[in-house]
């Protein structure tokens, strides 16, 4: 949810720092929308640059002449005017190799600053394609099927973990309705099938029968963010023998460790 | 005789040892000749007096080396009045010494020992005393001028004669009868058999300690008072004989004694001891002379004791108690044993007295015998917390640790029917209080009532002090007490505004705010009835045929009485549809923009039965005292002898519920009866109907008979009952939700950001006045909020407060 005030950051950074919009949000994204540590900690290199860790992977070099016309060009080639549509934007994830249910179609969606689903627009298209130095239809599938692998490793870097938090909340309210606060229970459960599978792995059926068969109601943006960082937790105490009920945890959460303690200490007694 | 005594002439001032000669004869009558020698006389004193005096201002003597002052040619004329006096100085100290040594041998050649030595000791050392205070007054010229100047001039080893006798006598007599005869142990010797219950001459054991004190001297400061002889020479082994006494005569006394018998040993020797320093000792010592006997008298037994007063407590030895209080308190860390034992003891009792009771009453608890109960166990520790334990910090804290712990959860109160944990307690209590403020209470009529009742109602509040969920207590007794005013079954305004204050003083105003303002209401709503009584009397022609009834109103607010509201449609009886409409004019007129919500549900009403007669004649006219809906009911009769239900349910609009619960009174009071099922069968005639069956018939009963004039049919339904403690439960609930979710954002507002566990600890530190949250439900608020968007979660735990 880009509330006012995190649009104003944004601003801010951009100004400060002269990087673009796509990679001053991720910045500040890693420092949780701290306004002054995201300043301090791009100066004191500190910021994972999701743009660097990928470009690594690919050939390009930072001072390369990135030729626009070019990526105006792929655009066009999916858009109805000054937007690709859903047709388009199916033609153009299936043209970067990627299915539509990959994970990575959502880091696309994050990156390119897609305003709702099945839709880009031209402007957000070519700035950050731009920002990315990529402009041939190679370069872009390479830059997706990074996101992807960054997406689905089941042992994924820091900068992988940056990568996918950011993604992961952006999904919450990219498939937000209008006006809504929480999303629909079926929406979130899609969502986590789709994101956590390899990260979570068996915790993530539990967490599901869980949610569907207990607790029965939609997700508010916390539970949808913390139980992100409850699965980074569990990489941490996957027997969460070390879990504090009374930590900052959301009782949702809470009331999940609680079922599966019980269960499991039902099973083990029998 | 005296004649004698006084040589004829005073020796020439410049001759030392004439004039020595002349003083030494004096003295010998001071230290050492017989007294019955007569002493010496005023006459003797004056003429050493002034041998000394004049020896001292002499210019020259033989001997002195002084003369050279001549020899020097008037270089320092003033040394002409150089002061004299060393050689007499050190003729006194030689003839002291030689004295003293006389007296050791004395004692040696005698072969003095322990009383015997003590005894020849304090009176050797009286006279010597008494003759030093005379030696210092005959020297006093040789004090204030000599010795002043050596002294100013720093000369060390020169005192003024007091002080020279003293400290020869430390020198030349006490230290070296102390290695010969060991004097101290002389004196120890006595303590000890003191201690072992003979009878001793206190004052000359007091004596040979003052003699020690005196001995101690300071060289720079002869004034100053130097406790070095004392200390070391005798309070050191003091201590260590006591500690050695103590600790076997501990062992000793325990092997054949009690534990308790040994505490009154030990009061008494305590006891003792601080006797012994009033009464010899030197008062420097009770420090550490105390501490010796505490703690080999009962920091080494205090296990023994501590593991007794399980024992004690069980068997209520209050003075017992009271005496290991006593002894434990005066060693550290003492009292923490009997703190914990206290604690579990009395949470055991209060546990246990509660278990007790629930086994005697077979059905639901009574309020009244569970207050009781919990201030049984109360009264009986409270009473041993302050007469034995002196209300001692640590012992009422452990005490109060205690009660809330069975007052808040035993058997009664977290039975297995409380599903969610929280405790009952609240609730009984309030009930109790229903049943003391309500009318009819058993005791109305005694004389003491009045005593009796505000005793009661103090011994609510010793409980509900102890009680976690004040928020509880308060919400049924503000539902309790609404029914009392609502019902006018309050026995007594001056009782209720009573217990009110008290609830006041114990939580604060903010408490009772809606109390107060409840009786407020009422007074208003009082004086508007009686405008309203006025006004529909006197209004014009129709006079009473305005009003087919008596009708009485009572309007509150709706924010302040916890009062349910209809939850059924009702049609008003047309009999009471005038009343009804001339009240709304009035109230409408006085009050316009209020809305006036009527409480079908909580009306009532009196009928009279004109058809049918009943009482002792046969001719008084039965009363039924009824529920608005009954009267409802029971009104349509006057047009019709017999309806069906259907019909019922027409003419009254009320839903299923609550008409067949209040038909089912009214039918088993055989006002009516029913008549004929679904079918109307025979057969089902036979077999009882069940109440609000599809064509069941309800007719008047033309043949009703009772006993009693008066009938009460206005009786609760049962589901209303439950309802009620479903609704109870939700207020408190939602009460709850608000009260955390303010404390919490009140918290933040003030904090801005803050780690997770703190906001939790100062959650519950905020809230347990009213009641304890627990941690689930602060962290549900927790989340309420952040979803609400007041907070946020920051890094490392923490949240932060989004203006």
């Amino acid at each position: 949810m880009a509330s006012a005030s995190q649009l104003s950051a944004v601003r801010e950074v951009t100004t400060i720092t002269g990087l673009s919009e796509a990679r001053a949000t991720a910045l500040l994204t890693q420092f949780n929308w701290s306004l002054s540590r995201a300043i301090n900690g791009y100066y004191s290199g500190e910021f994972r640059d999701i743009r660097n860790a990928s470009n690594s992977t690919s050939k390009g070099s930072a001072a390369r002449k990135v030729n626009t016309s070019a990526i105006e060009a792929i655009f066009d080639n999916y858009a109805e005017g000054d937007a690709i549509g859903v047709d388009g934007t199916i033609r153009y994830i299936q043209d970067l190799g990627l299915q539509l249910e990959d994970a990575a179609v959502l880091a696309l969606a994050m990156v390119l600053k897609s305003p709702e689903m099945g839709r880009f627009d031209r402007r957000e298209f070519i700035d950050c394609w731009q920002d990315l130095t990529i402009d041939s239809l190679a370069d872009m599938q390479q830059q997706a099927a990074a996101y992807q692998k960054a997406l689905t490793s089941t042992n994924p870097s820091s900068d992988d973990l940056a990568l996918f938090k950011s993604v992961y909340q952006f999904t919450f309210k990219y498939n937000l309705a209008p006006g809504q606060r929480v999303l629909p229970l079926e929406t979130a459960v899609d969502y986590w099938r789709l994101l956590l599978g390899p990260l979570a792995g068996d915790h993530l059926t539990a967490w599901l029968d869980f949610m569907t068969q207990v607790y029965q109601k939609s997700v508010s943006k916390d539970t949808w963010n913390m139980f992100f960082e409850f699965v980074l937790y569990l990489r941490q105490d996957p027997l969460m023998t070390e879990y504090d009920p009374t930590g900052a945890w959301p009782s949702v959460i809470d009331d999940f460790v609680e079922r599966m303690k019980t269960t499991d200490a039902a099973n083990t007694s029998q | 005789m005296p004649a004698v005594n006084v040589p004829p002439v005073l020796p020439s001032p410049n001759d030392l040892v004439g004039t020595w000669a002349y003083v030494e004869h004096g003295i010998d009558y001071i230290l050492v000749r017989d007294l019955s020698e007569g002493g010496i006389t005023s006459q003797m004193y004056m003429s050493i007096y002034t041998a000394i005096h004049n020896f001292c201002i002499s210019r020259s003597n033989s001997g002195n080396t002084g003369m050279g002052g001549f020899n020097r040619g008037g270089a320092a004329p003033s040394r002409g009045a150089q002061l004299q006096g060393k050689e007499l100085y050190q003729y006194l100290k030689a003839y002291l010494s030689k004295h003293l040594r006389q007296v050791l041998q004395q004692i040696v050649d005698d072969n003095l020992h322990d009383i015997d030595l003590v005894q020849f000791y304090i009176k050797t050392w009286d006279r010597y005393t008494l003759g030093a205070r005379y030696l210092n007054h005959i020297f006093d010229y040789l004090n204030r001028h000599w010795v002043k100047r050596e002294r100013d001039e720093g000369r060390k080893g020169v005192f003024d004669v007091n002080t020279l006798c003293l400290t020869i006598w430390r020198d030349d007599l006490f230290k070296p009868l102390q290695e010969q005869r060991n004097l101290i142990q002389a004196v120890l010797n006595l303590i000890q058999r003191e201690r072992h219950g003979e009878t001793i001459a206190t004052v000359g054991v007091k004596k040979i300690i003052q003699c020690f004190v005196s001995l101690g001297l300071d060289e720079n400061d002869t004034k100053k008072v130097n406790l070095s002889i004392y200390r070391e020479y005798f309070e050191s082994p003091f201590l260590q004989t006591t500690a050695v006494f103590y600790t076997e005569e501990s062992k000793s006394f325990l092997q054949t004694n009690s534990i308790v018998e040994y505490m009154k040993k030990c009061e008494t020797r305590l006891a003792e001891e601080q006797r012994r320093l009033t009464v010899y000792l030197h008062p420097s010592s009770q420090p550490e002379l105390m501490e010796t006997c505490r703690r080999f008298l009962i920091q080494q037994h205090a296990t023994e004791m501590q593991q007794e007063f399980q024992a004690l407590l069980e068997q209520d030895r209050a003075s017992d108690m009271k005496r290991m209080f006593e002894l434990l308190s005066q060693i550290p860390e003492g009292l923490k044993p009997l703190q914990e034992q206290l604690e579990s003891h009395v949470k055991r009792q209060g546990i246990e007295a509660v278990v007790k009771l629930s086994k005697e009453t077979t059905s639901s608890v009574d309020p009244k015998s569970y207050t009781d109960t919990l201030l049984r166990v109360h009264t009986k520790y409270a009473k041993l917390v302050k007469e034995s334990f002196k209300d001692h910090t640590g012992l009422v804290k452990a005490f109060d640790t205690a009660c809330k712990a069975y007052i808040n959860y035993n058997v009664i109160a977290s039975g297995a029917a409380h599903s969610k944990g929280d405790s009952k307690t609240p609730e009984l209590l309030a009930r109790y209080s229903d049943s003391l403020l309500k009318k009819n209470s058993r005791e109305a009529d005694d004389a003491n009532a009045d005593v009796d009742l505000d005793s009661r109602l103090n011994n609510i509040m010793t409980i509900f002090q102890y009680v976690n969920e004040k928020d509880t207590f308060q919400t049924v007794y503000t539902r309790l007490l609404s029914k009392r005013l609502v019902h006018n079954t309050s026995a007594s305004d001056e009782a209720e505004t009573n217990m009110v204050s008290k609830l006041g003083e114990a939580c604060g105003v903010e408490y009772t705010v809606k109390l107060n303002r409840m009786f407020q209401d009422m007074s208003v709503s009082a004086s508007l009835q009686a405008e309203f009584k006025e006004l529909s009397y006197s209004s014009g022609d129709n006079g009473n045929g305005r009003l087919a009834a008596d009708f009485a109103v009572q309007v509150v607010s709706k924010g302040t009485w916890p009062l349910p509201g209809p939850k059924s449609p009702f049609n008003i009886p047309k009999d009471l549809v005038n009343a009804y409409e001339l009240y709304t004019s009035f109230y409408n007129k006085k009050h316009s923009g209020r809305k006036l919500s009527w409480l079908w549900n909580m009306s009532k009403g009196e009928l009279k039965m004109n058809f049918a007669a009943g009482g002792a004649t046969g001719k008084m006219s039965y009363t039924l005292q009824v529920s608005l809906y009954q009267m409802a009911i029971l009104l349509a009769y006057n047009t019709n002898d017999c309806y069906t239900i259907e019909q019922l349910r027409e003419i009254t609009a009320l839903s299923d519920d609550i008409l067949l619960g209040s038909l089912a009174i009214i039918l088993k009071a055989r006002v009516l009866t029913m008549c004929g099922g679904a079918g109307g069968s025979s057969s089902s005639k036979t077999a009882t109907p069940t109440v609000g069956e599809p064509n069941s018939i309800y007719r008047l009963n033309y043949d009703f008979k009772n006993k009693k004039i008066r009938l009460n049919l206005n009786l609760p339904i049962k589901s209303d009952q439950r309802a009620e403690s479903d609704e109870v439960a939700k207020s408190i609930e939602d009460d709850r939700k608000l009260f955390l979710q303010a404390v919490i954002v009140r918290i933040m507002k003030t904090r801005k950001e803050l780690k997770h566990m703190a906001l939790i600890q100062e959650t519950i530190e905020q809230s347990k006045k009213r009641f304890m949250p627990k941690v689930p439900e602060i962290k549900k608020n927790i989340d309420a909020l952040i979803e609400k968007e007041y907070l946020q979660r920051g890094n490392d735990n923490t949240l932060q407060y989004l203006a």
